[in-house]
């Protein structure tokens, strides 16, 4: 195995997935955390055996996001134990309030198609749900947030 | 809709500064860590080992009971220093921890365990302790723990050629003294939340106001397969690693630190500490006591906040197939030019331990 190239691979996700993760994750979670968790899942399984990196390593994240009852929640909440969280979102507006409270695979969906600029297929492809699973999350993202947004602009 | 993009900057900026190079070797680590590698670093245990050093040696000082002791500080011959009264009011010293063994001839042996610039300004009292990983490659492409027993002045020129930075004094310190040092100053009293054990490396406590001897401390900072006792009667393994463990190191430093503090008018335990103190450190030959305690006491009057770096590096594989760090270039400027700041670094906030 060689990890020279192992971690020049993984380190050219690092910007798009950190961000991803400070996105998806929950609030009282280091964004850190869960990319490195997600990296060394993907060194256990074997950078050869995936096809799309950035896109496995993404499906991790949120995997660890959405589920509570898995060890890496069990993990963060012992930290938090242990003493106070350093981490915290500055909730400066009510929108952004809005936005952490949302579910963790609508706020996916929503970044993906909103900020990274995925059409829907792609989205689908990359979170591996279907076309139809990805356009009615963003949907339902956008009604929880009331926003007044076309389809269209955010093709 | 740009107050949305908006918002969701403000989410994916959130957290501390990222950086990648520690996230996957940190990933790297964990990895290794899970198939039952041997730890790779121990700068926190260092850093712990260091300030306890710091902090009996300057009570001690502080109640006029050194000098006699210094004498008989072990020294090393480092050979290329740097004259230290180039910049006087800045002192630089490289701080190395050791672990001593027996070698395969039975001859005594030392393997390099972390190694740290340590930098004071005596007039702001600006502090800062820069990591250099134990993995670096030196410029032969060798890593600088590698060799056996490791030359003080090759690690020094080897330091000095990778940051740029003169140094001026030399430190050693033996992990082994550690527990020596916990016992001399009557244990640790720390407060214990819930019971936890370490089936691996023994450690047993209840929950409440417990007293560490020195192993017991050693297993405490050094437990990586912690478990505790639920309220509900079940042991759980606690799932926080190594992360965990460094919480634990500062847990464990501050009730040192408060325990030391209270054991400074018996004269007794000062002489055992300050012979724990002597064992565990070697001083280059130029280092005077006097100016240790200087420096020992200018670093308390400060109230020594520290400005904790880690030289930024990138992962190399070399041709026989092993890993060594290289410095990142790009991003070595910014990490020096903040070890070297001479400003004060605000205060850090620290969860206290609580027990009476």
């Amino acid at each position: 195995m060689d990890r020279e190239a192992d971690g020049r691979a993984l380190a050219a996700t690092y910007p798009t997935l950190r961000r991803f993760a400070a996105v998806v994750g929950p609030p009282d979670v280091e964004p850190d955390d869960l990319v490195q968790e997600a990296f060394v899942r993907a060194l256990r399984k074997g950078l050869s055996e995936i096809d799309d990196l950035t896109a496995f390593l993404r499906r991790v994240v949120l995997n660890l996001s959405s589920t509570s009852r898995r060890s890496f929640a069990r993990r963060q909440s012992a930290l938090a134990r242990l003493g106070p969280v350093t981490t915290s979102v500055e909730l400066e507006t009510p929108l952004v309030t809005e936005l952490s409270r949302l579910p963790a695979d609508l706020r996916a969906v929503l970044w993906l198609a909103e900020v990274e600029g995925w059409r829907y297929a792609e989205i689908a492809e990359l979170l591996g749900c279907s076309e139809d699973a990805a356009r009615t999350r963003a949907a339902r993202a956008r009604r929880r947030l009331r926003l007044e947004l076309t389809e269209e602009a955010s093709r | 809709m740009s107050e949305l993009t908006d918002a969701f900057e403000a989410l994916a900026g959130r957290g501390a500064p990222g950086d990648a190079t520690a996230t996957v070797l940190a990933a790297f680590t964990r990895l290794d860590a899970t198939r039952g590698a041997p730890p790779r670093r121990r700068t926190s245990l260092m850093l712990v080992a260091a300030a306890l050093v710091v902090v009996v040696g300057t009570v001690a000082a502080a109640v006029g009971y050194v000098h006699d002791k210094a004498a008989r500080i072990r020294r090393v011959d480092v050979g290329s220093l740097a004259a230290p009264d180039a910049t006087p009011d800045v002192m630089t010293v490289l701080a190395v921890g050791v672990e001593r063994y027996t070698g395969p001839d039975t001859r005594p042996a030392k393997r390099l365990d972390a190694v740290m610039l340590l930098r004071l300004n005596r007039v702001t009292g600006a502090t800062a302790a820069l990591s250099l990983p134990r993995d670096l490659a030196d410029d032969d492409g060798n890593r600088l723990s590698a060799s056996p027993s490791i030359s003080p002045g090759h690690v020094v020129d080897e330091v000095e050629r990778i940051t740029n930075v003169a140094v001026e004094h030399y430190v050693e310190f033996d992990y082994a003294a550690f527990t020596k040092l916990v016992d001399v100053i009557g244990g640790v009293r720390m407060a214990v939340a819930q019971p936890i054990r370490d089936r691996l490396s023994g450690l047993d406590l209840a929950a409440g106001c417990v007293t560490l001897d020195g192993q017991t401390a050693l297993a405490f900072v050094r437990a990586r397969h912690l478990e505790t006792h639920e309220a509900d009667g079940r042991w759980t393994v606690d799932p926080t690693g190594d992360l965990g463990r460094v919480q634990r190191q500062q847990q464990l430093l501050n009730a040192a630190v408060t325990q030391w503090r209270r054991h400074t008018r018996d004269p007794r335990a000062i002489d055992d500490a300050l012979d724990a103190v002597t064992d565990a450190v070697r001083l280059d030959d130029d280092f005077s006591v006097a100016e240790l305690l200087r420096f020992a006491r200018d670093w308390q009057r400060h109230d020594g906040t520290l400005r904790l770096l880690t030289l930024p590096t990138d992962i190399a594989t070399l041709p026989n197939g092993a890993v060594v760090l290289h410095p990142r270039d790009a991003d070595v400027p910014a990490a020096l030019a903040e070890f070297t700041r001479d400003d004060v670094a605000a205060q850090p906030t620290t969860p206290a331990a609580a027990c009476g």
